[in-house]
């Protein structure tokens, strides 16, 4: 125990050690950031707090209350899942502190085990985030008594274990398929990020086959009767969080007794499982991570001429994609982007909603359009990283005797094209899902491309103005940088831009029912020539001001 | 030849300078031996040399090139082999020294005979297929020397070289800078093992606090011949002692 929580201890001061300045020697304002975007997301904060409010209110109407907690148990633990699961992996199997801790006198199973609540306490703070949206709006709706917000509060912490320890578990199996793969180049990253696919999209179609979006006024009485039982065994099939939840709305005093008791115990029983299995091959699977077999590599010794560019992306893809967990950050949301979209659509489709095709098709399409791009955008590591992930090999890139603006563009176009894939798959997607007729395919693809580029040039900027160097695992550089927040502001205000210009045109659609001829490609001629502007006034501010930024980085 | 020209250095809200006011000026075809105990400012300077960090005043001189005024050309007459061994260690050997010599813009095929040349002599041909990562501590200052060779530079800056070396390795590097030297180039040496810096250095400069301590050939520095260059090291950084030294600070 003693061992455990000296290293818990080392790793929280480790992560939470605050740098009064960042690199390029500027105060570090990584809290200033957090605000700013805090509070530029509020008008979505309510909104997703009001819609989870008008639910908790439909839900005590139907009678399924403790239901209702249910899934938002599981909404949270998925986000925890979303932000969590590439940490945990990157944190206790790829972590460079591994070589130190492991020829420690301690036992294995203490780190293991340091390194799995290490974790926990990070998703915490997204946890009780996700719950002020979800669970305190959805309290207030159903009238719960005063103390059961501070069972509330017992829930918020205990709930994020669940997908820490499923997914601790899951990696046993999933390290042992990568170690199969290990030094195999790009085909680790991608076997990876597939596997993490799987997982999400096995998670996803839990929640599709349990839950149906219904507009509830037009629900015949029968109907509502057969939703409110699907809901119910959907609830109850996800029994660790049924009994949490069961806490949260009980009949008596003695239900919430034996609740807590039984779910608090198949937590336990969890953890004993998660930590005894897991701890018992930790050191076996991260010895094999660190093993670092003379393989050689199929490469031709001289390579064919890119020019300085060129030459500079594909060194930089090449170590971005031969490393796991880069690669992994980088493709995931290759994989992840495409398959909620998948199950967003299929839960939106007409039959589900007893919509008109010629209604729904204009809107579910602007609707994909402005969730991949807060989704696809907001998840690309490869610009929120772009500078911060060359860590202690930065000063490579000042050293070269090349012109900086060649650096940046190298940086730009690798990642842009990350996210174009993204993109273009999406609109794919949509177009087929939504059944959209190919010329606003292709639109949406020229508005994808036009903000890609404009979006991606901006992360890299703002990465380039304060990186984070020096970093132990790449989780530390890419998790909570200031350009993955600001990036997420970014693209958060495009995402409010397209739902605003798309409202503006579908308006009659929601008024009198159908729209003019002119409508929906006027719409996406606003939406091209914005995106345009936008590239165009974006890509300008990079390349004009990075090079002082760049001049400033000194390590 | 390199030129320092009162240049200082301080860090971000450091209220002591890493360099102050450091002149300096090291000659074509000679190997430089740059001592000083930790934190002295060597790597510091080493770096503003390489473009790594900016100075916060005075200029730097690669070859009559001001490295404020034309960096570029500048970092082209400089290779510079890194105290530690951070690099592009996901690349293969072969990669990696194919990256470098793009950017020198040395042309493929002196590329590839500079390549088959230096890997034979540090004995990394075998390698050179491998990722880095896979390397051990030698190998990786192996690759690193080549790196900073391969486009053959005017100016080679080497930062703790011998770390990790075998005694081949590290003879057939001593065997280099001398080469390099005697093709009139110029060899920026900084090292911690003082018997190596007596044996190689034409010419040697001594640093302390970021300050300029001492700078003569070695046969000036050691006026008393029986006396190492330990023994000089120590005393004159060891502040006390200076003015025993030298009557007073330079």
């Amino acid at each position: 125990m003693r061992d455990f929580s000296i290293i818990l201890k080392t790793l929280l001061r480790q992560k939470f050690r605050f740098q009064k300045y960042t690199a390029s020697g500027k105060k570090n304002r990584v809290l200033l950031a957090f605000i700013i975007v805090g509070v530029a997301c509020l008008p979505m904060i309510a909104l997703v707090a009001f819609s989870v409010y008008n639910t908790g209110l439909v839900m005590k109407t139907a009678g399924v209350v403790t239901e209702g907690y249910t899934y938002l148990i599981t909404a949270l633990q998925a986000v925890v899942l979303f932000t969590g699961i590439v940490s945990m992996l990157n944190t206790i199997y790829f972590s460079k502190d591994t070589e130190f801790l492991l020829p420690l006198p301690v036992k294995t199973s203490s780190i293991y085990a340091a390194k799995l609540v290490y974790v926990y306490i990070d998703e915490l703070i997204t946890g009780v985030l996700t719950s002020l949206l979800l669970l305190i709006p959805y309290a207030i709706a159903v009238n719960a008594p005063f103390f059961l917000y501070i069972q509330l509060l017992l829930v918020i912490i205990i709930a994020p274990m669940l997908p820490l320890l499923l997914g601790a578990i899951l990696a046993i199996p999933l390290m042992w398929v990568i170690g199969y793969f290990k030094n195999k180049g790009i085909i680790t990253s991608i076997v990876y990020v597939l596997l993490m696919g799987l997982l999400f999209g096995l998670y996803y179609y839990f929640i599709y086959k349990y839950t149906g979006t219904v507009a509830e006024d037009s629900l015949p009485g029968e109907m509502l009767a057969r939703l409110i039982v699907s809901i119910s065994d959907g609830a109850r099939a996800i029994l660790p969080n049924y009994l949490l939840a069961k806490t949260l709305n009980p009949v008596s005093f003695s239900e919430y007794i034996l609740s807590f008791l039984y779910a608090i115990l198949m937590y336990a029983a969890l953890m004993f499982v998660a930590i005894g299995v897991s701890s018992l091959v930790y050191r076996k699977t991260v010895m094999k991570q660190l093993e670092n077999p003379k393989k050689k590599m199929v490469v031709k010794s001289s390579e064919k001429r890119v020019g300085i560019v060129g030459a500079l992306m594909k060194s930089d893809a090449k170590r971005l994609f031969r490393d796991p967990n880069m690669g992994t950050f980088t493709l995931f949301q290759l994989i992840i982007v495409p398959i909620i979209l998948v199950f967003m659509l299929f839960q939106f489709n007409t039959d589900n909603l007893g919509m008109d095709a010629a209604f729904l098709k204009p809107i579910l399409l602007v609707g994909a359009l402005a969730f991949t791009l807060f989704m696809g955008m907001s998840t690309n590591t490869s610009a929120t990283s772009a500078f911060t992930r060359e860590n202690r090999n930065f000063y490579v890139l000042k050293m070269l005797p090349i012109d900086f603006k060649n650096i940046l563009k190298a940086k730009i176009y690798l990642a842009g094209i990350f996210s174009e894939a993204t993109l273009v798959i999406a609109a794919i997607v949509a177009g087929i899902m939504t059944k959209a007729d190919w010329y606003y395919v292709l639109a949406m693809i020229g508005v994808y491309t036009f903000l890609n580029i404009g979006t991606t040039s901006l992360q890299v900027f703002i990465d380039l103005a304060r990186p984070r160097l020096n970093w132990n695992t790449f989780n530390e550089g890419a998790k909570n940088n200031p350009s993955a927040l600001m990036s997420l502001l970014i693209d958060f205000v495009m995402m409010i831009v397209v739902v605003g210009i798309g409202g503006i045109f579908l308006y009659p659609l929601f008024t009198v029912g159908t729209l003019s001829a002119w409508a929906e490609p006027a719409m996406w001629a606003v939406l091209l020539a914005i995106s345009l502007v936008y590239m165009i006034i974006s890509y300008e501010i990079t390349i004009k001001n990075s090079q002082k930024l760049f001049e400033r980085i000194e390590q | 030849m390199l030129k320092i020209e009162n240049v200082s250095k301080s860090y971000a809200k450091s209220p002591v300078k890493a360099v102050d006011g450091l002149n300096l000026e090291v000659r074509d075809g000679e190997i430089f031996g740059f001592l000083g105990p930790n934190g002295a400012g060597k790597s510091t300077t080493i770096k503003m040399i390489t473009g790594i960090l900016n100075s916060d005043s005075g200029d730097i001189e690669i070859n009559g090139i001001s490295l404020k005024k034309d960096p570029i050309k500048a970092k082209m007459t400089i290779g510079y082999v890194p105290d530690e061994h951070n690099t592009y260690d996901k690349l293969t050997g072969n990669e990696y020294l194919n990256f470098i010599g793009e950017m020198y813009d040395v042309p493929q095929k002196t590329l590839e005979e500079r390549k088959a040349k230096y890997l034979k002599l540090f004995h990394l041909d075998e390698n050179a297929n491998e990722q880095i990562k896979s390397y051990s501590h030698g190998m990786k200052q192996k690759i690193l020397v080549i790196a900073a060779l391969i486009h053959e530079p005017k100016l080679w800056i080497l930062d703790e070289p011998l770390t990790g070396l075998d005694p081949e390795s590290a003879f057939e590097l001593k065997k280099l800078m001398r080469e390099q030297a005697d093709n009139g180039n110029t060899v920026f040496f900084s090292s911690h093992v003082i018997d190596v810096v007596e044996k190689v250095c034409d010419r040697v400069a001594i640093i302390n606090h970021g300050k300029l301590i001492a700078v003569d050939t070695l046969a000036n520095l050691k006026k008393d011949k029986t006396v190492s260059l330990e023994k000089i090291f120590l005393d004159i950084t060891n502040e006390n002692n200076i003015e025993t030294v030298y009557g007073s600070k330079l």
